[in-house]
């Protein structure tokens, strides 16, 4: 307690002046969360504190689902867990680190396979570090692989390769710094009722550039919840400056304490017409980890921390149970929007659409 | 029958045949039937899941076919020759089922069944590989069709395993340094491969034992009792495709008699257990573990008493009778003359397993880098020496150290690179010691590099993944290569493309398997 203290009172002596494309000293970190008007790095990292809850303990089921522009699906229903070193956001604008030194662990997640049974038992275990703009850490991977039964650990693949057959890449998973960015503030703007969005929802759009200049994306734009700071949408666009993908995110409050967390993701590449979904359920903060269940080798036997019931995944039986597509949102912003679909996907989705009013 | 740009030509080809075939099946409605295909799990081990709370059931059905691109796979090994076009045609069941009794509690049997069926569908892998032991046609014992059972118990930080099971303490890919507590099956396939339907878990002989993990903070500590020994099994049992070309030519001509003592395993005493111990710990990035295992070499040492004929009056054999009863390398019998008996007492010895491993991971070149080290120092290893007298009965006793360092990256859109060099010293090395099984003249040094590259295809959304690994010795100059693919059909369906390539000496470890080349083709269902 003593530590958080001291660390938020000389929080902002710490902090460099000028960190990548942020300029720290309009920031002010130690007024945390601010007040309105926001400025555009403020919102981002209001985001960031929302995106992952400041609490200790998390548990849920997931089941993720991946179709592709043929139709081929694949449902993978998962127990995940994660221990996070602080419960407090100011622990990570600590640059300095009096509470949370920079490079040590923040976020320990482990990712239990139940199926398919092919995957089943193979458990992914990340430590994610704190980083600064001059303390950088990559995520360390280990998996579990049943048929060598061992725990290997794996290097980080590149920050733009898809992770596990999926759509979404490392950096989509693992997530940016606020301070790996420069942020714009677009406008604000209401986001209608679709996709998995359930009611319309003001938000702040951010357009967002990463600082390195090789970077794999051009930008990203961001809709940003104007009260509570949910992602609820983020476009990607190539290096060209066309639409690549479209991620909704839909945050509700969970477990006991109704806290605000994730619940469904859904991701559609507009270029190659993949969609994946995941449905997150079962969630609680009120677990007791040990530090010890985040050791690579504590997961070698293929031990669940709960009997998983596999009757409880809302498996779909054909891609028709998607959600209807995210919408383009035509006319809005439209100097910083660009899109250009493939004939072929367009093609599938008008088959679709089709198929949908038909059924 | 073909050379070295043959080998890589027909390779290169059915990998790219069958890669095209895969995609072709892309588009039709055919596709989508195959995606479906799942009769088993939806009849059986969906809805026995989802009704009772607590079971796990998993089950693989596969078939993994072998062409020999040579018909006389033993052309050049001092073995009788053969005449198929295949290594095998291998079904296997394997059935895991699982009840988690309470959250603390669990129990896990595995149960797996293997069928070669070259045996009934090819005259002339049965004429050449047909040895005096059913279990290379089909798993007939118990001890084979019950591979696996345990139960777990979890408190805290103790995790408890106590059964028949199987521990690996491995980092590193391809050989097993501190992957040394159980014996390996080499009638699947004479080493670790990349292949992913043979992986290691089959390969592995699973043991009973009392396995106790505990951890505490970042430390671990384990302790295994092991009081059943399994040895090895496979390198020299005759009939075995990847039998080792252990029988020296030049010794069947020369020596007139060999006679075998029963190679028993150790009584299954308290005194003969086997004990390991591992300490672990995270420190500052780094994963670091200690071991020791106090057990029993995995194969039998085949102590010689030469006994002069005149002295017993025996008369000579005819030579097929030798042929026929010889088995393991007798290379010191070449500097033997007159004709002499060898009798062959085998037994397994104690050795003592020291054991060091280390991995971290680091960021360089914008990228990360995981770097693996594994150290294994065995004590009291027999190796057999040229050299025979009366008081060392052909072996000699030395220790070794044999080290492994990996690394590991990716390149480019998801390109695994795993590079890896391993070392192997023998101490109080005898120039005449010969390595065994093969029966060479074993090195004081011995090296290998290991290349291997995985690319799943990002175009496929990973359905379609490239396997590589490239390995080269120093000792023989021998090279192994195998490359694979294997295509999602679906998630339960899967099929493999394949091919495994030897080149070397006759004598050496891998050259012995020269004219071994084949194409593997296997489908999987999974469910």
């Amino acid at each position: 307690m003593l530590k958080r203290l001291l660390g938020l009172l000389f929080a902002q002596a710490m902090i460099p002046a000028l960190a990548f494309g942020l300029d720290m000293k309009t920031l002010h970190p130690e007024a945390f969360p601010w007040k309105p008007p926001y400025t555009a790095d403020q919102i981002a990292f209001l985001e960031d504190a929302t995106y992952f809850p400041a609490v200790k303990n998390y548990d849920c089921d997931a089941l993720e689902i991946e179709v592709d522009a043929r139709g081929y699906m694949r449902q993978r229903a998962t127990m995940r867990k994660r221990l996070q070193q602080y419960e407090d956001y100011r622990d990570l604008l600590d640059f300095k680190g009096v509470t949370l030194k920079p490079g040590a662990p923040k976020r320990k997640d482990i990712i239990f396979m139940l199926t398919p049974p092919q995957l089943k038992n193979q458990t992914l275990l990340s430590w994610t570090y704190k980083e600064t703009p001059d303390v950088r850490k990559m995520v360390d991977w280990w998996i579990y692989i049943p048929a060598l039964r061992q725990v290997r650990r794996l290097a980080t693949g590149e920050r733009s390769d898809g992770v596990a057959g999926g759509d979404m890449t490392y950096d989509d998973i693992v997530g940016r710094e606020p301070f790996d960015e420069t942020h714009t503030l677009l406008g604000e703007d209401t986001l209608p009722a679709d996709g998995i969005i359930p009611e319309p929802v003001g938000c702040y759009v951010i357009k967002a550039v990463h600082t390195d200049p090789g970077y794999y994306l051009g930008k990203r734009i961001v809709w940003i919840d104007k009260k509570r700071f949910i992602r609820w949408r983020e476009e990607q666009y190539d290096k060209k400056g066309d639409l690549w993908k479209i991620f909704e995110r839909r945050m509700e409050p969970q477990g006991k304490d109704a806290i605000l967390d994730h619940t469904n993701w859904y991701d559609w590449n507009v270029k190659k017409h993949f969609r994946q979904w995941v449905r997150i359920f079962n969630v609680t903060h009120e677990g007791n980890f040990k530090e010890t269940e985040f050791e690579p080798n504590f997961l070698r036997k293929e031990f669940t921390w709960r009997v998983p019931d596999i009757g409880a995944y809302p498996y779909i039986k054909s891609p028709k149970d998607l959600p209807k597509l995210p919408p383009l949102l035509e006319g809005r912003f439209p100097s910083e929007r660009k899109w250009e679909i493939p004939e072929e996907t367009k093609r599938l989705i008008e088959k679709e659409r089709k198929e949908d009013k038909g059924a | 029958m073909f050379g070295a740009a043959g080998k890589g030509l027909i390779a290169g080809v059915l990998l790219a045949g069958w890669a095209g075939g895969a995609m072709a099946l892309d588009g039709a409605d055919f596709r989508r039937k195959i995606e479906e295909f799942d009769p088993l799990g939806k009849a059986i081990t969906q809805p026995l899941q989802m009704s009772v709370p607590g079971l796990e059931l998993k089950a693989n059905l596969q078939n993994l076919t072998s062409l020999s691109i040579h018909k006389d796979m033993n052309q050049n090994r001092n073995l009788p020759s053969t005449s198929s076009n295949f290594q095998g045609i291998h079904w296997l069941m394997d059935l895991q089922t699982a009840y988690r009794m309470s959250p603390d509690l669990k129990f896990t049997v595995r149960n797996m069944f293997l069928y070669d069926s070259a045996y009934d569908w090819n005259d002339g892998f049965r004429n050449s590989f047909y040895g005096s032991m059913d279990t290379l046609h089909y798993y007939n014992s118990m001890d084979q069709i019950f591979r696996e059972w345990y139960a777990d118990y979890q408190v805290g930080g103790l995790q408890l395993r106590v059964g028949k099971q199987q521990v690996s303490w491995g980092r590193v890919d391809g050989r097993q340094i501190l992957d040394m507590v159980h014996g390996f099956d080499y009638t699947w396939y004479p080493f670790p491969t990349i292949n992913p339907f043979i992986p290691v878990e089959y390969q592995r002989i699973p043991e009973f034992m009392v396995n106790a993990d505990y951890f505490f903070k970042d430390y671990e500590f384990q302790f295994l009792w092991i009081p059943n020994f399994e040895p090895s099994f496979g390198p020299t049992v005759s009939g075995s495709v990847w039998e080792f070309n252990q029988r020296a030519s030049s010794a069947m001509d020369r020596f007139s008699r060999v006679s075998f003592a029963k190679a028993d395993k150790p009584a299954r005493t308290f005194e003969n257990s086997q004990i390991g111990v591992k300490l672990g710990m995270m420190k500052s990035g780094w994963d670091v573990s200690l071991h020791y295992l106090w057990s029993w070499y995995d194969m039998p040492t085949m102590f010689q008493n030469v006994l002069l004929f005149d002295r017993f009056n025996l008369p000579p054999m005819p030579k097929s009778s030798l042929a026929a009863s010889s088995s393991l390398n007798t290379g010191f019998i070449r500097d033997l003359w007159p004709p002499v008996h060898v009798h062959l007492n085998p037994k397994y010895n104690r050795v003592h397993k020291f054991g060091l491993g280390a991995d971290r991971s680091f960021d360089w070149l914008g990228r990360q880098w995981a770097l693996k080290f594994e150290g294994r120092y065995l004590k009291g290893r027999y190796y057999q020496v040229r050299n025979y007298t009366p008081e060392n009965h052909g072996w000699d006793k030395a220790d070794s150290l044999l080290t492994g360092v990996q690394l590991e990256t990716y390149f480019y859109k998801d390109w695994t690179n795993i590079l890896r060099w391993d070392h192997e010293h023998i101490f109080g090395y005898d120039g005449d010691m010969l390595d065994l099984p093969v029966g060479s003249p074993l090195n004081r040094n011995q090296e290998g590099i290991y290349w291997t590259v995985l690319k799943p295809f990002g175009f496929t959304n990973d359905r379609l993944t490239f396997r590589s690994l490239w390995i080269w010795l120093s000792g023989d100059g021998g090279f192994r290569y195998e490359p694979n693919m294997t295509y999602e059909l679906s998630e339960k369906l899967t099929v493999l493309l394949g091919g495994h390539l030897y080149w070397g000496k006759p004598g050496g470890v891998f050259g012995q398997f020269a004219r071994h080349d084949g194409v593997d083709l296997g489908l999987q269902y999974v469910f």
